[in-house]
Parts: structure tokens; C-alpha cells; sequence
């Protein structure tokens, strides 16, 4: 594939060394790497344009409104949204508390029943416990079956009083794909609202936010070869417009009209929600990386990893001391398998021992490793710059597991 | 690194565990649990008048120098007194070991088994 050369040199980190040997980068659910005109444009930003946005009537002022404007702009249009429905956040998690704090609390009372699964994130979990305990909503989990797949005919039989649904797209564990239409329908049967975990979905796969029909989308920029601190929730337009979603941070930038006694919040929702200075070198960061996802193509991305997964799959299907995890066909991204007889972080030293960055525990899944009795799991995961040779360097980096564990 | 981390006398300590195993009639037992990968493991300790321990045992599963740590560790806390024992650290786990240094993402691992005491000695004081 053409792209992939030159994608390989785009990325400065993929040319350094660990522990003497060349870096195979395979953690790419925790991070993607990122690329030279990411890196350039946060730089460019801040050699040429940084200054408060909104609060001056001087030129640089406008510049950076201007910048952090278009970024807005690519990164709407990258995901299928329109400008005002993004709410810039630190990454998926502030985005997801952002509903518990925006929506949730305003909208749920004692009775109501929010339901995720068991495939879910902490992020897309813990945050729905909490606002149980808020509000005195009840909490449904939908099992997964064997293959890591959702029990859609369990949820399709617990949709009374339920308000909200929150799954993840893509799982970070398994890299099972959530039937997002089967669970919108579902939800629309009963009134309840649909939020999506997208993190390990937005670098994978083109996401377009208004056909997927979803209320709330959560995303991480860093995980979409953007900056760290970089990300965002959905919301969609409706939901503004009815103000059925409240700001949830409070101060200088999101107001109307203060008053010693009162004050009315913004009319335009990117001003109601955007509190305090946004970081907008981040903001055009990840609209870099937006762009350069474009410029491949999500087609071809999403085809090429495809490719690298499959050989993943079929590589260490061969390695009888592996077990694969998760669904065979219709996944993305991840691939967590079980090494018999040796700990999840004892084979991820050993891999890195030889340059291998691979990620080893339960990757913020504990229902999930809980339900299955898996103590912890390791996990590759896949991104554009990703070769086969990459899968082969892991493939061999076993033998070296076997030798030192004689496992 | 790798090669030092999995040297012999580690391999050996995961894989012949020193008091594996229950007490029947401890005086007290822990949990210790390792957020960052869900290891588990359980302690159990008999002290004598003088709070001294005379007898410990540990199950639990995890990973290889988790596993060896906590192996160490509970032959080093015989016969040592509560107050001892919390004066124990990072240092004292790596010597047992025979580590000069240990990465930073396994330095929990190596004090699961002695944090966990630690942290039970301080419940029960
Ligand atoms: C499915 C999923 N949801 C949420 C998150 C949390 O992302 P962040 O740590 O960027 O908030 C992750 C990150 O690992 C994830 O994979």
C-alpha cells in the first residue's frame, strides 16, 4: 500500500529504539503516535497565533478565534457533525461525565433505569454507577455472549424506564463493533437516549456522528493521532435546541448576563459550553490530525488495518500457547489473547524486552475480565503506520516468551 | 533488563512459592488487590505475645514477579515485629529479589505482597 511508507516516516517516535532494538509500536487503543503535522501545527500555533481567544479586540486575538473556529469546523466535518454539536473536552472520559453532569443529572430521577454492558470501558461504567447513586436510577448491565458480542435480545427485553443507553462502539479489549443501529432502534421504541463511547472507534473507521443517529458522542483525540488532552462529546443539535443538555462548567466565557443575583448563560451552545479558556493549540492539533486522516482516507485506513488484524488473528491462532479472545470476524482494531501459564505483564515485558510495546492487564475492562475469570489479558492494537512485518516481529518475539518461561 | 528481571533465583521463587497456602486459625488475614491488572492476593499471619509473626501464609495469583515478591517477603517477615515490618520498603523487597532496580511499571507488582501488610498493620493498629 503506497501510503504506508511514507506514513511510517511521518511519525518521529516510530523511528526510535527500545532497549537497543527498533520500536514496534502495538498499543495503539492507549495512544496512537503522532504525526509530523500535528506536531508542526500545535508548534505553528504557538509561534504564530497563540493568544486569548474571544476576549480582545486585537489582531492576534482574532487569529487564534480564528484558528480554534476552523478546527472546529475540520473536526465537525471529519465526524460527520455539525460545528455547534462539539463540545471540546480533556479526552472520552470528561466527555462521558459531561453527559452524567449536563444531561443525566437534569434528566433522570428514582426509577429511571440507564443499561450499558459488560463490554464497557470504566469510563462508559463507573461514571453510570455514580449517577445511579445520584439519582436513584437503576443500572442494568447487557451480558456478552462467549464471543464478545453484545446479548442484543437481553436488551431488546429490559427497555422499561429505560432513559439512556451507553455503549462503547468499538471495545478496547475485544474490538467487537456495536450493531448501532440495532440499539438506536431499540432506544427510539422507548424515548431513551444513545450515547456512544467512539474512543477506539474514530481512528478506524469513518464515523459519521448524524447517520448513526446516536444523542451523545464521546471521542479521544490522542487515541485519533491528535495531541494528548484533546477530544470531545456530540451532542446532537435536538438536544441543545431543547435544552435538554445543561453546561455543566461554570465561569467566564459561557455567559449572557451576570447579574450580583442571577446570570443568563449564551444563546450560541459552542459559547455555553466552552468555560474558561479553551486550549485551542490542542484543538487545532487534533484538527491536523483530522486532516491527515482525510487525506489517506478512513476507507483505506479502515481497509488496511482490517488486513493487519486478520493476519494478527491468523499468525497467532498458530501459537498453541495462545488463546484469542473476543469475536473472529467483524472487529476492529484490538486483538487481547490469554498465554498459557505466564501473566499477561510477564509476556509484555518480555515482548518489550525486544522492542515490543504491547499493553498487558485488564485495559480498564473489569466487568469484563471479572465475568470471564480472566485475571489479565494482553493486547495488541493496531494503527495505519502498523506493517505485517510489525505482526511477524510479535510472532517471533514469542519464541523468546516460551524460552525464559519454558511455557 | 529482561534477562536480569527473569533470572533464575526469580523463576525459581514463582515457581516453588515459600508459604503458599492457609493458616487454619490466623490472627489476622488480608486482601491485597493490584488495580492496574486485578492481581490478587491473600495474606494470613499468626503473631505471638510480643507481636511478632510466627506463621504466614498467602495464596493469590499474578503475575511472575508479583508472585516471587510476595514469596520473599513472607520468608522475611518471620519472625519480625509489626513495627519491623512497616519499616520495610521498595529497597528491602528488591534486595530479596537480588534486583538492582526495577522498572516503573512494575514496581507495583513487586509491592503487592509487602504493601498489603503493611497496609493490614496499619488497619488493625
Ligand atoms: C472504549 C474506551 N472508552 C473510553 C476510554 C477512555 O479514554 P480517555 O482515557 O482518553 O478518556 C478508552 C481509553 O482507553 C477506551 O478505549
Amino acid at each position: 500500500m503506497s501510503f504506508q511508507q511514507n506514513s511510517r516516516d511521518d511519525f518521529p517516535v516510530l523511528g526510535t529504539s527500545v532497549h537497543g532494538k527498533p520500536l514496534v509500536y502495538l498499543d495503539n487503543a492507549a495512544t496512537t503516535q503522532k504525526p509530523n503535522v500535528v506536531i508542526d501545527a500545535i508548534a505553528n500555533y504557538y509561534k504564530q497565533s497563540n493568544a486569548n481567544v474571544h476576549r480582545g479586540v486585537h489582531s492576534l486575538s482574532d487569529k487564534s478565534t480564528l484558528a480554534l473556529e476552523e478546527a472546529r469546523n475540520t473536526i465537525t466535518h471529519f465526524l460527520g457533525a455539525k460545528n455547534q454539536e462539539l463540545i471540546l473536552t480533556r479526552n472520552t472520559t470528561e466527555a462521558i461525565n459531561g453527559v452524567l453532569y449536563g444531561w443525566a443529572l437534569h434528566n433522570l430521577t428514582k426509577g429511571d433505569v440507564v443499561v450499558t454492558s459488560q463490554l464497557e470501558h470504566h469510563s462508559n461504567f463507573v461514571v453510570w454507577q455514580q449517577v445511579c447513586k445520584m439519582t436513584g436510577a437503576e443500572l442494568k448491565v447487557v451480558p456478552v455472549n462467549a464471543n464478545g458480542e453484545l446479548d442484543y435480545e437481553w436488551l431488546e427485553s429490559h427497555t422499561q424506564k429505560v432513559k439512556l443507553m451507553a455503549f462503547t462502539y468499538v471495545s478496547n479489549a475485544l474490538g467487537t463493533v456495536l450493531d448501532v443501529q440495532r440499539v438506536v432502534s431499540v432506544a427510539r421504541n422507548v424515548g431513551a437516549r444513545v450515547l456512544l463511547d467512539g474512543a477506539q472507534a474514530v481512528a478506524h473507521m469513518l464515523v459519521d456522528f448524524t447517520k448513526l443517529g446516536v444523542d451523545f458522542f464521546a471521542f479521544s483525540g490522542h487515541k485519533l493521532y491528535g495531541p494528548m488532552g484533546s477530544g470531545g462529546l456530540l451532542v446532537r443539535q435536538e438536544l441543545l435546541d431543547k435544552n435538554e443538555m445543561h453546561p455543566w462548567l461554570f465561569g467566564g466565557g459561557m455567559i449572557a448576563e451576570v447579574h450580583a443575583d442571577h446570570t443568563l448563560f449564551h444563546d450560541d451552545p459552542v459559547e455555553r459550553f466552552t468555560a474558561g479558556t479553551p486550549d485551542v493549540a490542542s484543538a487545532v492539533g487534533l484538527a491536523a490530525a483530522c486532516e491527515y486522516l482525510t487525506n489517506i482516507g478512513m476507507e483505506t485506513v479502515a481497509q488496511h488495518e482490517a488486513t493487519l488484524v486478520a493476519y494478527a488473528l491468523e499468525k497467532l491462532a498458530q501459537i498453541p500457547s495462545v488463546e484469542i479472545l473476543g469475536p473472529l470476524t467483524n472487529r476492529v482494531g484490538s486483538v487481547s489473547f490469554l498465554y498459557a501459564g505466564v501473566h499477561a505483564h510477564d509476556v509484555a515485558q518480555v515482548l518489550d524486552s525486544q522492542g515490543i510495546a504491547v499493553r498487558s492487564g485488564h485495559h480498564c475492562t473489569m466487568p469484563l475480565h471479572l465475568a470471564h475469570d480472566w485475571i489479565a489479558t494482553t493486547r495488541v492494537s493496531f494503527a495505519i503506520y502498523n506493517t505485517k512485518a510489525d505482526v511477524d516481529t510479535l510472532i517471533t518475539g514469542f519464541e523468546k516468551v516460551s524460552q525464559v518461561f519454558g511455557k | 533488563m529482561t534477562e536480569d528481571l527473569y533470572q533464575e533465583v526469580l523463576l525459581e521463587a514463582a515457581e516453588n512459592p515459600q508459604n503458599y497456602g492457609t493458616l487454619t486459625d490466623p490472627d489476622f488475614e488480608f486482601q491485597g488487590y493490584n488495580a492496574s491488572c486485578g492481581d490478587k492476593i491473600t495474606v494470613q499471619l499468626k503473631l505471638d505475645s510480643e507481636e511478632k509473626v510466627t506463621e504466614i501464609a498467602w495464596q493469590g495469583d499474578g503475575c511472575i514477579i508479583s508472585q516471587a515478591a510476595m514469596s520473599v517477603v513472607s520468608e522475611a517477615v518471620k519472625g519480625k515485629t509489626l513495627s519491623q515490618i512497616q519499616k520495610l520498603g521498595l529497597a528491602d523487597v528488591l534486595g530479596l529479589l537480588h534486583f538492582d532496580t526495577i522498572s516503573p511499571g512494575r514496581i507495583k507488582c513487586s509491592m503487592l505482597g509487602l504493601g498489603s501488610i503493611c497496609k493490614a498493620i496499619e488497619e488493625v493498629a
